[in-house]
């Protein structure tokens, strides 16, 4: 079998490996995306709701964040802030107690069309890119890396790992990489693997009439925070996250919608769509916090060949859409330069 | 939330919706009033636009509901003709508009203490900062936004120096008011997205949104100043020591937070009072 030689394997379509491999495609090198799920976008998802697309995955983009807002702006992509001014909510279980946030606190940024259309309009460009097709082997050659999958065999002189670190499968053999460093990579917490989503798309903002901002913080639960996050089309939402818990599916939505009533009112009993999306994930290692955006998750391995890349192995904004984008720079920058 | 609200929601809105509801109302009982004549006891009626304006929106809504309904109840009188002197009709519509101002008044009175008291539950008495129940619950939502973003905040703990000579020696009527004009001093001192509160006693807390250790140190250490000046002003033997610590790393609770700022004031306390204090927690290579 006579196998093509490209410059970079990219393993994972999420934002970091999408955004690595237009980095690299766009300074010339022969590049290839390789993913294991059926869709693209990893931890963005932005699934449509009663018609709308509403993020069920990473959410929002800050105002501190520089590579993030870089690239939307380069992918021509547009973004808005969340929400109307209004008081916010105290949920403390036997009573609710409204109160002012001052209004320069985190102003919730959130991308027209969702979070996924930054993965969209990424793999557009993109031209080599296939699907459901999942990391083997990683083996060493003296020009250039094997890289078996469930597809095709592929060689290229360099390897991106763009998925989560702690989702470094102990079937995956990395050959060449020291067993404590394997360790310490599969011991990294992954972001958002302790929450669920839910969304609520209600016929219009009723919260709104009542001079609440819709964000809400919660002692008891099940969710934790509300936000709002409906969209400039006028589709009206809030969603909260919900930490895992004991609790069963039927369990939790009863007492979601409770807590729903409770916080916003009768009209929160009857949205036009509700999805739940929980991402919660048993890796094979229980997590060390300590390894969360440790630097060593950004030592290149196999000689300078092969590098993680996700937002967890970030520096800056670590677990963000920016430490994703961030780290892609850092990662596509060091593989130029040692291509050159 | 209550049934008014629920009706008519809050916020820029909901006083239009009233005035409407308000309106429509008072027109009405003048319909039904005029129609069914002086026999039919309809006025009573009136009381409830007069009522709803003056608990939902303010006194001057309430008065004017109570004119609007003197006024009609009298054309409504008068259109049924039965023929009374010039002084019946101006002892009538003397009791009838004392009783349309007195509910208006005493409606509006109730709804205003009821709110008063809610934002007395949130401040402290004494220095009108926000008390230690309502810095809590501010506080978690502030830890909880600093989660999202992964911006670091800083929490500082203030203890003031010497209070407790200043009430033995000046007894606490000064005491108090030495704690009014530090109260005053911090509000002055520091952002309007920054929460001020008074834990308790001589101890005060303020806690700085997105602000790294540059920026909360020199805030801190104005204010710290502002404070000794405004006591020496007043010839009060008092200082401030203050303890802060910058979470580079987020904690998980705004009640871990609170402990690491307490204790790194206590360290500012043990290294001789009057003094500012900013440690820093996490942050990576």
């Amino acid at each position: 079998m006579k196998v093509e030689m490209i410059d970079v394997l990219v393993v994972g379509a999420g934002v970091s490996g999408l955004s690595a491999a237009w980095f690299l495609q766009k300074a010339g090198l022969s590049v290839q995306v390789i993913e294991a799920a059926p869709r693209i976008g990893g931890r963005t998802w932005s699934p449509e709701i009663a018609g709308t697309p509403f993020d069920m995955g990473a959410t929002w983009v800050w105002d501190h964040e520089t590579s993030v807002h870089q690239l939307i702006e380069g992918l021509g992509l547009e973004t808005f802030v969340a929400g109307a001014p209004g008081d916010a909510l105290f949920d403390a279980g036997p009573f609710v107690e409204r109160m002012t946030l001052p209004a320069s606190w985190a102003v919730e940024r959130l991308l027209v069309g969702g979070t996924q259309s930054i993965a969209n309009a990424l793999a557009k460009n993109l031209e080599s890119l296939s699907l459901e097709t999942s990391l083997k082997r990683v083996s060493v050659h003296p020009e250039h890396l094997e890289v078996s999958t469930t597809g095709a065999t592929i060689l290229a002189k360099h390897v991106v790992l763009a998925f989560p670190p702690g989702h470094l499968h102990s079937s995956i053999e990395l050959e060449t990489v020291a067993a404590e460093h394997l360790k310490i990579i599969r011991s990294t917490p992954t972001w958002m693997a302790d929450i669920a989503k839910i969304v609520f798309v209600f016929d219009e903002p009723f919260w709104r009439d009542a001079g609440l901002s819709g964000r809400a913080f919660s002692r008891v639960g099940p969710m934790q925070e509300v936000h709002d996050i409906s969209q400039p089309d006028g589709s009206a939402a809030l969603f909260g996250f919900i930490p895992r818990s004991g609790m069963s599916d039927s369990e939790m939505e009863t007492e979601v919608i409770n807590q729903m009533v409770r916080l916003f009112g009768e009209k929160a009993a009857t949205p036009r769509g509700v999805k739940v999306h929980a991402w919660w994930n048993e890796s094979g290692m229980t997590p060390d916090p300590k390894y969360f955006g440790h630097p060593i998750l950004r030592e290149p391995m196999m000689d300078g060949r092969l590098h993680l890349c996700s937002t967890e192995t970030a520096s800056l904004n670590t677990g963000h859409i920016d430490g994703a984008v961030g780290r892609a720079r850092e990662v596509a920058d060091l593989i130029r330069s040692s291509t050159r | 939330m209550n049934v008014e609200r629920m009706v008519f929601g809050s916020g820029p809105n909901k006083n239009v919706r009233v005035m409407i509801v308000c309106v429509v109302g008072v027109l009405l009982i003048a319909a039904v009033d005029y129609a069914t004549g002086i026999e039919a006891r309809v006025y009573p009626l009136y009381y409830l636009p007069i009522a709803l304006g003056a608990w939902q929106i303010s006194t001057r809504i309430g008065v004017l509901f109570a004119t609007l309904s003197t006024a009609l109840w009298l054309f409504a009188m008068s259109m049924a003709g039965p023929g009374w002197s010039v002084e019946i009709y101006a002892v009538n519509v003397v009791t009838q508009a004392v009783s349309f101002f007195l509910v208006s008044l005493l409606v509006s009175n109730i709804s205003i203490r009821l709110q008063k008291e809610r934002e007395l539950s949130q401040t402290d008495g004494l220095t009108g900062l926000k008390n230690a129940r309502s810095f809590r619950e501010f506080g978690e939502f502030a830890v909880s936004s600093a989660q999202r973003t992964g911006r670091p905040f800083t929490l500082a703990y203030l203890d003031l120096d010497n209070f407790k000579k200043l009430n033995d020696t000046l007894g606490h009527e000064v005491g108090d008011q030495a704690l009014k004009v530090v109260g005053s001093a911090l509000t002055a001192q520091t952002r309007k997205s920054d929460i001020v509160a008074r834990m308790g006693g001589d101890e005060f807390v303020v806690f700085l949104p997105d602000t790294p250790e540059a920026a909360a140190t020199s805030l801190l250490e104005r204010l710290a100043v502002s404070v000794g000046k405004d006591m020496q002003e007043h010839g009060w033997p008092i200082t401030v020591s203050i303890g802060a610590n910058v979470f580079l790393e987020i904690p998980d609770s705004l009640a871990i937070a609170i402990e690491r700022a307490d204790a790194v004031m206590y360290r500012a306390k043990r290294a001789g009072k009057n003094r500012v204090l900013v440690e820093s927690t996490g942050g990576r290579s």
